[in-house]
């Protein structure tokens, strides 16, 4: 294969899987890292996806590749790009303060682990692919992190119903 | 709580389904990619996903040389080497700078002034985000010669405890030859109102 060839497949796998990857990496980091600094992480993982683009697992000559194959692995790249930017607090959505909070009293891996299984859908072993974990410890960290979110909102709540029911206790003993 | 009423909790908080930002323009990132920077040689099968994008992937022999010159750097008397590239920003990667290396020491140094640095073709002010252990990584607030990445890997040899002490969130101005080498005091500490006289002065 001629070097010309070989920079055009390059070109036209790189092609692929940004039609595919770019989206939902977008995605990936409007939820963890401030809206002003989305633009610039993505356009770093899409230089490394480049630069790797032989190396990305899934990709297919002439067929758009697989989301499920690709974006762990993608998710991967993206973690390296934003661990080397200032971290930076994610616009949350008010109504679910609670749930925000819970997350934010995790460890940085059990919230990552959350954060790929419920947002970016990903099962035990693709996380452990977008970690660097084994799929067996992700596992572990999963039901383990769930557990804490459960407890923790279900915590919440109770103090909630409990202030609630001492303020209409005061209301009807005035 | 069961798993999928979590899940429905989970996904209700997903902050992307509040986020206003616009969508990315795929074709100009692609674009920007291709453009900004070379594959790697794909017989090179061992690396790390979570390299940033600073690491510049280099052909094996000019990476040996690189290499090479780094270590005899190092026993010279340097401290710090670093991966980074630089681009001309017109689509060419112009690579000027893939290691650095502290070619002195780098204590006792004055402060810098613009007329001493700016002659260096690499020269950017930019803030530590983080230190872990020997690897130091930048943030580029500011390119002033060279240009391209906005993230600067430097690892300080743990070899010269006396280089310059690298803190998370302080300022810092780097400058360096072309052949990759940081001069004596060419890493040095920089406070904002030091920065604010920088930013008046005339760098070409």
């Amino acid at each position: 294969m001629t070097e010309q060839e070989t920079r055009r497949l390059r070109r036209a796998r790189f092609e692929g899987l940004a039609q595919v990857v770019t989206a939902p990496l977008h995605r990936y980091l409007l939820r963890r890292t401030a809206p002003g600094m989305v633009e610039d992480v993505l356009s770093e993982t899409m230089l490394v996806l480049w630069r790797r683009i032989d190396h990305v697992p899934g990709l297919r000559d002439g067929s758009l590749p697989d989301g499920d194959d690709v974006l762990p692995w993608c998710y991967r790249v993206a973690r390296g790009c934003l661990a080397n930017v200032p971290q930076v607090a994610v616009p949350v959505v008010t109504d679910h303060s609670d749930l925000h909070a819970a997350l934010a009293a995790l460890g940085e891996l059990d919230r990552e682990v959350i954060r790929l299984w419920a947002w970016e859908e990903l099962a035990p072993r693709q996380i452990a692919e977008a970690t660097g974990m084994t799929a067996n410890a992700v596992s572990v960290r999963l039901h383990r992190a769930k557990k804490k979110i459960a407890e923790q909102l279900q915590s919440g709540r109770k103090k909630a119903e409990l202030a609630g029911h001492k303020m209409s206790e005061g209301r009807s003993g005035q | 709580m069961n798993d999928n009423e979590l899940l429905t909790l989970l996904r209700d908080a997903d902050p992307a389904l509040t986020s206003r930002a616009p969508l990315p323009d795929t074709n100009r990132l692609v674009e920007a990619a291709m453009k900004n920077n070379s594959v790697t040689s794909s017989e090179n099968t061992d690396f790390d996903t979570t390299t940033p994008a600073v690491n510049i992937s280099v052909g094996r022999g000019r990476q040996r040389f690189f290499g090479i010159a780094a270590a005899a750097a190092l026993l010279l008397g340097g401290g710090i080497t670093a991966g980074i590239t630089a681009n001309s920003g017109n689509g060419h990667s112009t690579a000027v700078v893939k290691e650095l290396t502290l070619t002195g020491s780098n204590r006792k140094c004055q402060a810098p002034v613009p007329d001493q640095l700016r002659g260096y073709p690499t020269f950017f002010y930019g803030t530590v985000t983080s230190v872990k252990g020997p690897l130091i990584t930048l943030h580029v607030d500011h390119w002033l010669h060279g240009g391209g990445s906005r993230t600067i890997l430097v690892s300080n040899d743990p070899d010269f405890p006396e280089n310059l002490t690298f803190t998370v969130g302080q300022h810092y101005m780097v400058a360096a030859e072309s052949d990759g080498s940081i001069p004596s005091c060419g890493a040095n500490w920089v406070s904002d109102e030091t920065w604010s006289q920088f930013t008046d002065a005339p760098v070409k």
